[in-house]
């Protein structure tokens, strides 16, 4: 019993089933359809599926019966580039991941940098797809002819081009923007694959248990019939086994359709990894029923080309669905085809043939254009298929057209293993090359193809060249073409020359890691608004404004940027995205016109080294060998740096802030994201203004500098150092060197000198306890015997002597406590500078002295001018002058002298306190200014005295010295400068 | 467990698949065991061994990228 079908019933249900198709594409791109099942690694492996057309799917049972298991070369080459993948499909998925390059003219022509490579790989993988869309086109009509028994019409055929059309814009180009991916598009694509080969499996099914009655029947036909398995081994051992895997090696990748789809629409390199071993697997189950399904035809003895056993085995007692079944698998797969290639080819038309050839008006909306030049295109390419399909010989074999495109495809795999593992490959190597495949390619495939058809009468006897037809005509063409088209490539490779910009496409195609390359020059726009100006020229001020905005967006950037590393960046990435959207080639035309590099602008390598950085940061992983253990050295320098416990600030040459550590951030309490790549001037206050004064002074190191952070007082050594840019030559270093500055924090020690200073006064009032109390005491007995007398005494004379002399030793004791209030009281350090008369605080410090028992014992001699006046905290300098004196009056005998001599010099005012005490040994001198060191008894000193008047005297930018000879006497001389206004206001009170 | 991704070793390990297989598929074994007629389906099951050393190996150094 066989079934027969009319033509309109399988039209409605091919009609439905795109449908579906588009209702799936439909609500995956809508979000309906959760995104962990859309991006799921196993919906990229069966949108891969693509691979398999109806050559797979109707052509597989023919070839097998042909050519036995050649057949299984389509796939095994596929799954030796698949499983090749990490050194073949990874590389290549990554510069079209990073360079936004959305098909194979377009990496061709990024890599070699020609425009005419583009154009030359598009019209020959437009060439070279033609056969293959007639194919799908004919199996589609050949079907319905098995189904129906009669010849279907052309118009039928050009109605299913018409649907093809429809779905084809309906799927990928529908929205504005060409760059997105098309997740609804691979979703459908996805479904398609799962129905092909759910269909294939039925068939085979139904082959094996109905057609057979099982396995075991299987394999007792088998043994009866030796010759069917013989049949299929054997062509493996003489036909050209070796060439086929080739060409489908070649195929799986670079065929337009499977660029695609592998690289085009794919979200991770994670979904690679998976289809790496999946999409070989999907193919294994989709050739698996092909031996049983070609069995079962000469089972059944059909009378039909095998290329369609697929379909007639379900005619003969076989439910009525499964012929519509297997038809809309066979119609799936044809379709799914004609769908991706032609988006792929209008793709590519359109960023190669179409844009440079018309580029549209700025005042024209360009995503609007592109997208009815896509439109156009897609309509255009298809009807150019059916026009091929109904040129070609009617009897041609769906292999023998598929495999015109094999080899066509064939002739760029000598360009990408030059675009990815020869750097020296020159374009003119390329395009030579491939024009020598081509013309080979024309010469044996496309002229006999077509001579045979009828279509052209070459007068040519084509084959008499290689006398060989069947498939030895494939290997002969493949081993030519590719013989011509690499021979040439290599020979003129090594004798032309490389272009700069093609020599840096070359390294970003070689390196370890996406784009290394160091940006350099300074875009001659200076705020973002103006890459929107000048870009607006061309591409009209609205695409430009959403394509300033997506690559401010996608680096994270702020409108108000202005920092010239980070504005060369958003360039970039506008080309980047541009290449994206008009192709790599015009992208970079349009961004070398409108956003030009400023000439005069120098850069050194200091200014691109965050990117850098950045870059190696983002491909870590990917590093290998000596690259991998350089990364980590320079991590291990560059965390040393970050650790370092001083604050750290490098610029470079334009004092822009390269490196900003931490300590620096806990210094500042600015974070690093908000000073780098921004000038010193630009910073806040006080650091801009105290960094960029430092990376102009003359001096290398400021030592001790007061800077008021957050209103209160902090101390800072700064330190700065060259960085000479490796990349200048020695003579012109000079000019082009960033610095590095170093800023030591001494708040914290300058806190605690204060608290020991502190204590030293404490220590000093302690030893003068005793003298104050005596002091004190004698004024007060005086007074008590003087209040005791008064209650006695009548005499107003007598009382009012004794009031005055009351008053009299009141005064004594509150100077003496005054002395030591302001002696003792504590202060911050350096908070009260003032003017005061150096006199004063001499007598102040003689008369705490005189408080102290050796003190008493001594004579004090001043010789210092009245007026002299000196700048400087006036308790701190009290304190220096108490500890030289009590230190000279322990040294002295009784009714020894001490001398204190003042005196101006040369706009310095020289101190000196000289004693005729036992004076200190030469080798005690130099130790005596070094914290806790004494010479006294215990309990005496605390050896912080002269300690503290050193470091004292040093604050005050001041020095001090020593002179002794023992037993003869010490000499310390103070020498303080005297500052301008000072002298200036002394020269006015002085007259 | 997956290892972390080393791409040198992953690397190493894919070149000897990729000779095993040219090995198995583009020599003269080819010829040797294709001559082996009694099973039909010899072909898929040493398409499916190196499909499933194919997946091993990509379990063995699964990378952690996005």
């Amino acid at each position: 019993m066989t079934h027969e079908y009319q033509l309109e019933i399988l039209f409605g249900a091919s009609l439905l089933y795109l449908l579906i198709l588009f209702f799936i594409a439909y609500v995956t791109d809508s979000g309906l359809v959760p995104d962990s099942w859309t991006s799921h690694p196993f919906v990229y492996v069966l949108s891969l599926g693509v691979y398999a057309t109806s050559w797979s799917y109707y052509g597989s049972v023919g070839f097998a019966e042909r050519e036995g298991y050649m057949f299984l070369t389509v796939y095994l080459g596929v799954t030796i580039a698949f499983l090749f993948s990490p050194l073949l499909l990874r590389p290549i998925l990554r510069l079209t991941q990073e360079y936004q390059l959305t098909s194979l003219a377009d990496l061709f022509a990024f890599r070699y940098r020609s425009q005419t490579a583009g154009v030359l790989v598009t019209l020959f993988m437009l060439v070279g797809s033609l056969p293959y869309i007639a194919l799908q086109i004919r199996a589609i009509t050949t079907s319905l002819s098995v189904l129906t028994h009669e010849v279907p019409p052309q118009q039928l055929a050009l109605g299913f081009c018409g649907m093809l059309i429809l779905f084809a814009i309906m799927f990928g180009a529908r929205h504005i923007s060409p760059r997105e991916r098309h997740r609804g598009l691979v979703a459908a694509i996805a479904f398609e694959s799962l129905v092909k080969l759910t269909a294939l499996l039925v068939v085979g099914l139904f082959s094996l248990f109905h057609v057979f009655s099982g396995p075991v029947d299987l394999s007792n036909w088998l043994q009866e019939h030796p010759e069917a398995v013989e049949a299929l081994y054997a062509p493996m051992r003489e036909g050209p086994w070796m060439t086929l895997l080739f060409l489908s090696f070649c195929a799986a990748f670079l065929l337009p359709r499977q660029f695609h789809m592998l690289f085009g629409e794919n979200l991770s390199m994670r979904s690679m990894d998976t289809a790496s071993w999946a999409f070989p697997l999907f193919l294994l189950l989709l050739n698996l029923a092909i031996p049983p399904i070609l069995w079962a035809g000469d089972l059944l003895q059909l009378e039909m080309d095998s290329d369609y056993y697929v379909l007639g085995i379900t005619l003969v007692n076989a439910p009525e669905w499964l012929p519509v079944l297997a038809f809309i698998g066979g119609f799936s797969a044809a379709s799914a085809m004609v769908i991706v290639s032609t988006l792929a080819l209008s793709s590519m038309c359109m960023t190669h043939l179409l844009l440079p050839a018309s580029y549209p008006d700025p005042f024209v909306n360009v995503y609007r254009w592109l997208l009815w030049g896509r439109r156009f295109l897609i309509a255009l390419i298809i009807m150019a298929g059916f026009v091929f399909y109904h040129l070609i010989e009617q009897n041609q074999g769906l292999v023998e057209l598929g495999l015109i495109s094999f080899v066509a495809v064939a002739q760029f795999l000598p360009g990408v293993i030059g675009l990815l593992y020869w750097p020296n490959a020159t374009r003119t190597g390329f395009l030579s090359g491939l024009c020598g495949g081509i013309a080979v390619w024309v010469y044996a495939l496309l002229l006999p193809l077509l001579e045979r058809s009828g279509f052209i009468d070459s007068g040519l006897s084509l084959p008499s060249l290689h006398h060989s037809f069947g498939m030895q005509q494939w290997h002969f063409a493949t081993f030519w073409s590719l013989a011509c088209n690499g021979m040439l490539f290599v020979i003129v490779s090594i004798f032309s020359r490389q272009s700069p910009e093609e020599r840096e496409s070359a390294r970003a195609c070689h390196s370890d890691i996406a784009n290394p390359a160091p940006l350099e020059g300074v875009v001659a726009a200076s705020t973002t608004q103006q890459f929107t100006q000048d870009l607006a020229e061309i591409i009209g001020p609205e695409t430009a404004s959403q394509e300033v905005a997506q690559a401010l967006q996608d680096l994270g950037m702020e409108e108000d940027e202005v920092r010239p590393g980070e504005l060369r960046r958003l360039r970039e990435r506008i080309e980047r995205n541009l290449s994206g959207l008009l192709g790599p080639q015009m992208a970079h035309i349009i961004i070398n016109r409108q956003l030009t590099m400023d000439g005069e602008a120098k850069t050194a390598l200091a200014d691109s080294i965050r990117h850098v950085e950045e870059q190696l940061e983002a491909s870590r992983t990917q590093l290998r060998g000596v690259n991998a253990d350089l990364d980590n050295l320079r991590r291990f320098h560059r965390q040393i740096l970050l650790d370092l416990p001083l604050g750290v600030c490098a610029v470079t040459p334009d004092h822009r802030v390269l490196v900003w550590n931490l300590a620096m951030e806990v210094l500042s309490g600015i974070p690093n994201r908000k000073v780098l790549g921004y000038k010193l001037n630009a910073l806040p206050s006080p650091w801009g203004d105290l960094l960029a004064g430092f990376a102009l002074a003359q001096d290398r190191h400021i030592p001790h500098m007061e800077i008021a952070v957050g209103g209160r007082p902090h101390w800072f050594n700064l330190h700065k150092a060259t960085i000479p840019d490796p990349d200048q030559t020695a003579r012109s270093s000079a000019s082009r060197t960033g610095l590095v500055m170093l800023l030591e924090d001494l708040t914290d020690l300058e806190t605690l000198e204060a608290e020991l200073a502190h204590s030293d006064r404490l220590a000093s009032i302690g030893r003068l306890a005793a003298g104050v109390a005596h002091e004190i005491g004698n004024p007060i007995t005086g007074i008590a015997s003087l209040a005791q007398n008064m209650r006695h005494e009548n005499s107003p004379e007598i009382l009012e002597e004794s009031v005055d002399i009351i008053l009299q030793q009141t005064k004594r004791i509150n100077s003496i406590i005054g002395s030591l209030m302001n002696f003792s009281r504590s202060g911050s350090v350096g908070a009260d500078y003032a003017t005061f008369k150096l006199r004063g605080i001499i007598e102040e410090a003689i008369q705490l002295v005189k408080l102290t028992r050796s003190g008493k014992q001594v004579d004090y001699i001043i010789s210092c001018r009245k007026k002299l006046k000196l700048v400087g905290d006036r308790q701190r300098l009290s304190q220096v002058l108490v500890n030289l004196l009590a230190n000279a009056s322990d040294a002295s005998k009784p009714g020894d002298r001490i001398e204190i001599i003042a005196v101006e010099e040369g706009g310095e005012v020289r101190l000196e306190v000289m004693d005729q005490g036992r004076g200190i040994p030469e080798q005690v001198q130099q130790e005596i200014f070094e914290p806790f060191f004494t010479t006294k008894e215990p309990g005496e000193g605390t050896g912080l005295g002269l300690s503290m008047a050193y470091k004292i005297v040093q604050e005050h930018q001041g020095q001090i010295e020593i002179d002794s000879v023992p037993g003869i006497g010490t000499r310390m001389v103070i020498t303080l400068p005297q500052h301008q206004d000072q002298q200036n206001h002394e020269a006015t009170t002085d007259h | 467990m997956p290892r972390r991704a080393e791409p040198g070793r992953q690397n190493e390990s894919t070149l000897l698949l990729l000779i095993f297989v040219l090995f198995l598929f583009a020599s003269p074994l080819t010829s040797w065991w294709s001559s082996d007629q009694h099973f039909w389906f010899l072909p898929y099951l040493l398409w499916l061994l190196v499909i499933l050393i194919g997946a091993w190996l990509h379990y063995r150094f699964r990378r952690h990228d996005p």
